[in-house]
Order: structure tokens, then sequence, then C-alpha cells
């Protein structure tokens, strides 16, 4: 059986993806969308992504810019702010602890698992 | 030109969007959606773009959950309460030419009143007479085109970030409460003015009522060729010997 990563779990994460995809350098919608699916969170739907940039936006933590684009309708790219970089190391640093306080827990509810049955 | 399906989806989560997005963030959206529709078409084919994308009511509920706290943020807006000052303005400038007459009516005598009359202290009167032909008539005065637009403006340039609704209400309450008491107020100068009762004021108009009641002259003396206004306004400070409209007031206090 497939694991799934459940939606809201994947969606309280989105930002910090997004930050850490955007630290990598400029990028419009479409382009993130491929790279989250390209990472491997391939449940996620690129319409998720352009409202999570916007709001990033409009926290200030990436800004954007219009870009004319041969193959359409002009593409926003999006950059990290300063803020936003303080906003992907502070967030990074809770994820890792969050992260590792699970990991703890759920070894320990394996062994226990392992050990009842 | 994008290919109309995923015009169809942009303009279905757009559609979502209305009402609670402001206009040229709902314009801004649109464009991203179609730049990133149209490059995932032009990689994967259209149907593929679409299944990609999502469902579009979950995608306008992304961009609500956002949008919401900012979208309703406090904060000074003159803009805003300037355009709703102009448009009162424009109701008030109706409601002065506005007339609903009577449509041939006849009043009751068992009532003993042909008429009703609400006043708003220096801002306006509205009233109705069928001895008149009038069922509904108003009267702006000059003060009350400046007085009204300028609360709207200063209620509205200004907004709270959030706002209780009790607050509301009680805000709204006591509005209402500080209209009728101006109201009720005015009726009793109106009557010791005209002579027509005894009152706290003695039944007669003194310096200050007489000042008071000079200010309600309407923004338009001699509105109508009947004299109508003018009559209104005489009614008030005369009592019933000075025209028409001063007879029906004084029946109306009675």
């Amino acid at each position: 059986l497939e694991s799934r990563p459940d939606s809201q779990l994947l969606k309280g994460v989105l930002p910090l993806v997004l930050l850490g995809l955007l630290s990598e350098g400029e990028s419009y919608g479409y382009e993130v969308a491929l790279r989250v699916r390209a990472a491997g969170l391939s449940e996620v739907p690129h319409g998720t992504i352009y409202p999570a940039l916007s709001r990033l936006e409009r926290q200030g933590w990436v800004e954007s810019r219009l870009v004319p684009s041969r193959s359409g309708p002009a593409r926003k790219y999006y950059r990290l702010t300063e803020a936003g970089r303080r906003s992907l190391r502070e967030r990074e640093e809770a994820w890792r602890e969050l992260a590792l306080i699970v990991d703890r827990l759920l070894a320990g509810a394996g062994h226990r698992g392992v050990a009842s049955s | 030109m994008i290919h109309p399906r995923l015009e169809w989806l942009v303009r279905s989560v757009d559609r979502r969007l209305r009402g609670a997005v402001a206009r040229p963030e709902r314009r801004r959206i649109r464009q991203e959606l179609r730049a990133s529709l149209a490059d995932a078409a032009e990689d994967f084919g259209v149907a593929r773009a679409v299944e990609q994308f999502g469902d579009p009511q979950d995608v306008a509920g992304d961009y609500l959950a956002g949008a919401q706290p900012e979208g309703r943020a406090g904060g000074f807006r003159p803009a805003q309460a300037l355009a709703a000052a102009a448009v009162t303005l424009l109701v008030l400038v109706v409601l002065q030419v506005v007339r609903i007459p009577s449509f041939g009516i006849d009043a009751d005598p068992a009532l003993g009143s042909t008429g009703w009359q609400w006043r708003i202290p220096h801002v306006a009167t509205f009233a109705g007479d069928l001895e008149e032909g009038t069922l509904f008539d108003v009267t702006v005065y000059r003060i009350g085109y400046v007085v009204v637009p300028a609360l709207v403006f200063a209620a509205l340039c200004w907004q709270p970030r959030r706002v209780r609704r009790g607050w509301v209400l009680l805000g709204a309450a006591a509005a209402v409460g500080v209209v009728v008491a101006l109201t009720d107020e005015r009726k009793q100068i109106y009557s010791s003015a005209n002579g027509q009762h005894g009152s706290a004021a003695g039944g007669l108009a003194t310096p200050e009522t007489n000042s008071d009641l000079s200010d309600n002259r309407p923004a338009y003396p001699g509105r109508r060729a009947d004299g109508h206004q003018g009559g209104f306004q005489r009614g008030g400070v005369g009592g019933p010997a000075q025209g028409r409209h001063g007879r029906r007031h004084a029946r109306l206090d009675r």
C-alpha cells in the first residue's frame, strides 16, 4: 500500500517548502509547482501553490515582478526577501526540532509496538 | 490566447473570490493562474493541466483563507469613504427631488389629521399631507448636505481591524437614540414656538428657539411654485396664521 501524505499536513509545511525552494533562486508559480512535484510532493495540486505564494507575498516574505512570456500571459516571478530568509531560518529550526521530537516519539512507540506483539 | 477550458477554470476560481477579494488583487490572481495554466498546458496538454490544477473550489478557498484577514484589515481608507459620502450626497439630492403624490386618496375625518411629519433637526424633514396631495416628501436642509456626507465619511474612513458585532449594534442603537432624542426635543420647541401648546418654554419662541428654528430653512426656499417649502418653514416659526403649511403643522401637533 502506497503511503500518501495527509493533505492538511502538506498544507502546513507548504510555506516552509516554498520558502526553501525560493531560497535557491527566483522562480515563477508554475515552475515552483513543478519543483514541488519533482521533490516528491506529487499530491500537492498546482492550484494550492499559487494561493500559498500570494500569502507569502502578503506577509512580506517574498516579492514578485511580472515578466513577459513568449508562450502566453506574463509570468509572476517570486524571490525571497530578507524577512523571508529570516522566516525560513526560524521555520527550518522549528521544523527540525518538531521532526526530532516526533521521530523520537514514533521510535518509542515502534519499540513498544514490537515488544507488545 | 488561453484555451477556453483553462479560461473557464480561471473564471470559476475568480467567481468565488468576488466580494471578498479586491478587484486589482483578483486581476493579479487571474493573470497568474492563466500564465501557470498556459505553461502547464504547453508541457502536458490541456487535460493534464486541468487535472494537475486541482478543484477550483479548493483553490478559491485557499485564496479566501489567505485574503480575508487582509481584505478586511482596518486602516485609513479615504477613497472608499469619499465614494460613500458622494453616494450619500446623491441620495440626499434624489430624496429632495422625489415626491410621492397621494394619488387622490382622501383623509379619514375620524382620524382628525391629514398628514404626518418627522424631523431630524438641521438635517431634513420627512412629511406627507393628503390635503397637500403628498404621501411622502422630503426637505433636506442646507446643513444636511454637509453634515450627513461628512458623518458617512468620518464613519468609514477609519476602519478598525476587527469589529465585534455587539459593539456595532450598540453604536447603531446609540445613533438612533440620539436622532430620536433630538427629534423629540425639536418637536417641543416647535410646538412652543407656534404657540399651539403649553410647554416648558411657556408657549413663546425664545431667541434661542428662534435661532434654532431659523437654521431649519430649506436648502431651496420656494422649491415649488406653490410655495410648499417656504410655508413649511413659516409654519415652524410663525404659527398657523402664516400659511397653509403652518396650519398643517399646528394640526399635526395636536
